[in-house]
């Protein structure tokens, strides 16, 4: 054993040497420039057979329409520029491996591939593969089994994977946005419930227009939307269900119940009472239906949100004199002030990150949406228009949807209001088409 | 754009490195060797075919469709050659065992020398363990400008060329640093596959920024290679690391 | 009658007649055949000679007692607030004490709206529209209408009375409207 010691000893000394004379020939490179350009990704049309029909046309229709929407989602998240098909060259490989030199010619740094197969139980069967271009070697590959008309929501996973891969975050296309559908003139505005895909598709109405509904909210757990409405002059909060279309009066208050939203784990409802002119934060259990006040004061206090671990409450109050946001731990001790730039501050909302809160701000006649830290700190602008109002996460706390309304001209034309998004950097301000105006939009977590 | 030095009208697939550096055996050598024999990870994307099934997840949501199974990999052609398939994983194959005396492959000493849990360690403790200093400890002040002016030559073809393309937004992106070791052929292009540095990290659950971080790393290398350096002084500058941080 | 009459009503009676008939617009003959007879036709205002002006005649002939149309001609139903503020100014007073007036004159019910202009966030304008619209209601209340009387209802930002950008116009939605059920 002690020759076995000598020789390692005698070895580690001669490493050592060798690592320090070695240190001479090494250096390191610090890069600390990089650009933010979108990621250049070839997505190729998912193979189906042109003749198997199946409802909504033929399985390779599928495929491509599938492809389509990968690309639209992954586009509009302006991470990825998806390289234009007319530049694919031709022979990139069937089955097996793709030939990345093909692949790399065009300029495509990442490349999807894949197909749809119809099952005998009249399932389709579709399989994608995410490659390394450079790496040239396979990153993900997955499989699903679905019914041909949920082919839209196969697309969204597609997306949701290959930007989770890519990015290291959970991806957020396979949600669902519920908003409010606005029409008629300004003074008597039809306001009517209603819910699409993120990307716009599935629209539908879910309420027909005869009373005011605002501010709607999902269920993090259920299929449940919360909002505002209007029956006989009486503002209450109700509960929707989006499988039987049932509406129901939480609880049983003389006063105005407003500002819903549910708690992270889905158990609690979370609101603002008003009584005699004074508005107050309140929750209630769910299940029991048991109710806590949590903010006794004078002042406005209103659209709380819990933070994504239920410790916290961020919510809107004007107890100082002016409209600010405030935080509090989730049993309502320890209220203090966090916002402190000039002007007023409403609409808190907690990022499911946890690590920002998104706000609406006005100062000098112009609105704004921004983020600043739970702590107050690290302010950051993103949007400014005439009114951009009432900001929504995505589940991954990346992106920002809104409302933005136009100002009115002279004559009283004008005041469009249109949902916007903005990523967290404060670029790719872009907006969401919806049938009709729209106002008050609220993100689903992701479906699955 | 790509550094493969592969012409490109060559209808095989192209493979990642055919040249295997005919190496002297210096001291440097052995002590990269040394190096090389921390135990590589196995790529995932490399993996033979995996049989392993998700199981089949049924979504609370109406509209009820997907179990996701990961695929597995699509199996390489088999008319690959033998020095094909070595190039496919060449930190396994062309690192021969160093001539040391004794039964003792550098690997276990090496073992022995490193006894730290491969933990998030600072990217300092990180560059003294495999050899580093923060600058170059020389004596020889010819020889610590020539390889801070090679520095100066890989940095500025990277970000002037806007090799590296961050993806902004991503938590904690601020504040995150990673070193990618490279090493180069005579001309310039790479040898081999870059590497994390914090490779074990990398891998972990609940590390995938940082594994998409140094991703991005390795793509800005693959795309910005060749680099242009003196080919008469390739041994100063065969092997350098890269330490990402964005600002 | 008048005979019967004790001294103070007496002379609460000839001061109100001198202030009315201090008023440019009313009809003597008119007012004179009120305190006694109720006047059910417009003949005896006409034979009298003078110009008929609006509110009197219309108020006689016009609108029903406790109606809507009576409380805007009467007292008015609108007050105005200043931006992000629910107290209430001199003139929303005065107008509050007419419509408390008006009020006790009959037995109808109301409801207070509240409403904001746009220049502020959906929800803290709601909990804004509560604050003006009891406010309104409180001082009703304080000048003696009796509190089950009055409802209140907050509307925010989502009912302005005048579309427009601008001070004015913004103005103009700040109120509180006093609605008659």
């Amino acid at each position: 054993m002690r020759f076995i010691k000598v020789i390692l000893l005698s070895s580690m000394g001669l490493f050592l040497t060798a690592a320090l004379v070695q240190a001479q020939s090494r250096f390191i490179v610090d890069i600390n420039k990089g650009n933010v350009e979108p990621m250049p990704i070839a997505i190729m049309d998912l193979r189906g057979n042109d003749r198997e029909m199946v409802s909504g046309g033929s399985v390779g229709d599928i495929g491509r329409r599938l492809s389509q929407v990968v690309t639209a989602d992954l586009e509009r998240s302006g991470l990825f520029r998806s390289i234009d098909r007319k530049a694919f060259i031709k022979s990139s490989g069937r089955g097996g491996r793709p030939k990345f030199a093909n692949w790399k010619a065009v300029g495509a740094q990442v490349l999807v591939t894949g197909n749809l197969l119809l099952q005998e139980d009249g399932r389709v069967k579709v399989e994608f593969r995410l490659w390394d271009v450079l790496g040239s070697g396979q990153m993900i590959g997955l499989r699903y089994f679905t019914s041909p008309k949920n082919w839209r929501r196969i697309a969204h996973l597609m997306s949701d994977a290959i930007y989770k891969r890519l990015t290291g975050e959970k991806g957020y296309f396979d949600t669902r946005i519920v908003y409010i559908s606005e029409s008629g003139p300004h003074t008597q505005r039809i306001k009517r419930l209603a819910i699409m895909d993120q990307d716009g598709h599935n629209h539908s109405f879910l309420t027909d227009g005869r009373h005011l509904v605002l501010t709607p909210r999902f269920s993090p757990t259920a299929q449940e939307i919360t909002y505002l409405a209007y029956y006989n002059d009486a503002p209450r909060v109700y509960l929707f269900n989006i499988d039987t279309g049932k509406e129901e009066i939480l609880g049983d208050f003389s006063g105005m119940t407003f500002a819903p939203r549910f708690s992270p784990d889905g158990n609690k409802l979370i609101m603002s009472k008003a009584e005699r002119g004074n508005s107050d934060i309140y929750v209630m259990e769910l299940r029991t239906r048991k109710v806590t006040r949590l903010t006794k004061h004078s002042a406005i206090d209103t659209s709380p949100s819990f933070s994504p671990h239920e410790r916290y409450i961020a919510f809107n109050s004007d107890r100082g004199g002016s409209q600010q946001i405030y935080v509090m731990d989730a049993n309502g001790k320890n209220i203090h002030r966090v916002s402190f730039g000039k002007g007023r501050y409403g609409t808190p909302v907690w990022s499911p990150r946890g690590d920002l809160v998104a706000f609406t701000k006005l100062y000098k006649s112009k609105f704004y949406i921004g983020v600043m830290r739970p702590d107050g700190s690290g302010e950051r602008l993103l949007t400014e228009s005439y009114s951009d109002e009432g900001p929504t996460w995505s589940p991954n706390g990346r992106v920002l949807m809104f409302f933005r309304k136009q100002p009115y001209d002279k004559n009283g034309k004008g005041g469009e209001t249109q949902l916007w998004s903005i990523d967290l950097t404060g670029y790719n301000e872009r907006q969401i088409m919806t049938p009709l105006d729209a106002s008050d939009p609220a993100w689903s977590p992701l479906i699955r | 754009m790509s550094g493969w030095g592969l012409p490109y009208f060559r209808s095989d697939e192209p493979v990642p490195l055919t040249i295997i550096p005919v190496e002297m055996v210096t001291i440097a050598d052995v002590t990269r060797l040394k190096r090389q024999q921390v135990k590589p990870p196995k790529k995932t994307k490399k993996k033979p075919p995996r049989k392993k099934r998700v199981e089949e997840k049924m979504p609370p949501a109406p509209p009820k469709m997907a179990s996701s199974m990961p695929l597995a990999d699509v199996k390489p052609k088999p008319e690959k050659t033998a020095k094909q398939i070595a190039a496919r994983s060449p930190r396994i194959t062309p690192r021969r065992k160093p001539p040391v005396p004794g039964k003792f492959t550098s690997s276990k000493i090496f073992a022995l020398l490193d006894k730290h849990p491969e933990e998030e360690k600072s990217l300092e403790d990180q560059l003294k363990e495999k050899g580093y200093d923060q600058v170059a400890q020389l004596s020889d002040i010819d020889q610590k400008m020539q390889t801070m002016n090679y520095a100066a030559i890989v940095k500025k073809q990277i970000e002037d060329d806007n090799c590296w393309n961050i993806q902004g937004g991503g938590r904690d992106v601020s504040s995150m640093s990673a070193l990618v070791v490279i090493r180069l052929n005579p001309d310039g292009s790479l040898n081999g596959v870059p590497e994390a540095v914090d490779k074990n990290r990398m891998n972990r659950s609940g590390q995938e920024f940082f594994k998409a971080f140094v991703e991005s790393a390795i793509r800005a290398v693959r795309i910005c290679a060749p680099f242009k350096l003196p080919r008469e002084k390739y041994e100063q500058w065969r092997e350098f690391t890269f330490r990402f941080t964005p600002k | 009658m008048l005979e019967k009459m004790n001294g103070a009503k007496v002379w609460m009676m000839v001061g109100a007649l001198l202030l009315l008939n201090a008023c440019a617009n009313t009809d003597k003959g008119a007012l004179n055949n009120a305190s006694t007879d109720p006047v059910i036709e417009d003949t005896t205002s006409e034979t009298m000679g003078t110009p008929r002006e609006g509110v009197d005649e219309e108020t006689m002939g016009g609108s029903e007692a406790g109606s809507q149309e009576e409380l805007d001609n009467v007292a008015g139903s609108l007050i105005y607030f200043g931006y992000d503020r629910y107290d209430l100014s001199s003139d929303a007073r005065s107008a509050l004490q007419a419509q408390a007036r008006w009020m006790e004159g009959n037995s109808s019910y109301v409801t207070v709206e509240g409403h904001c202009d746009e220049r502020g966030t959906r929800e803290y304008n709601l909990a804004l529209g509560d604050r003006r619209a009891n406010a309104v209601k409180n001082y009703l209340v304080a000048l003696g209408v009796s509190s089950s009387r009055i409802r209140t209802v907050s509307y925010g930002k989502e009912r302005p009375a005048v579309i427009g950008t601008g001070s004015t116009a913004w103005a103009k939605n700040r109120r509180g409207y006093t609605r008659v059920n």
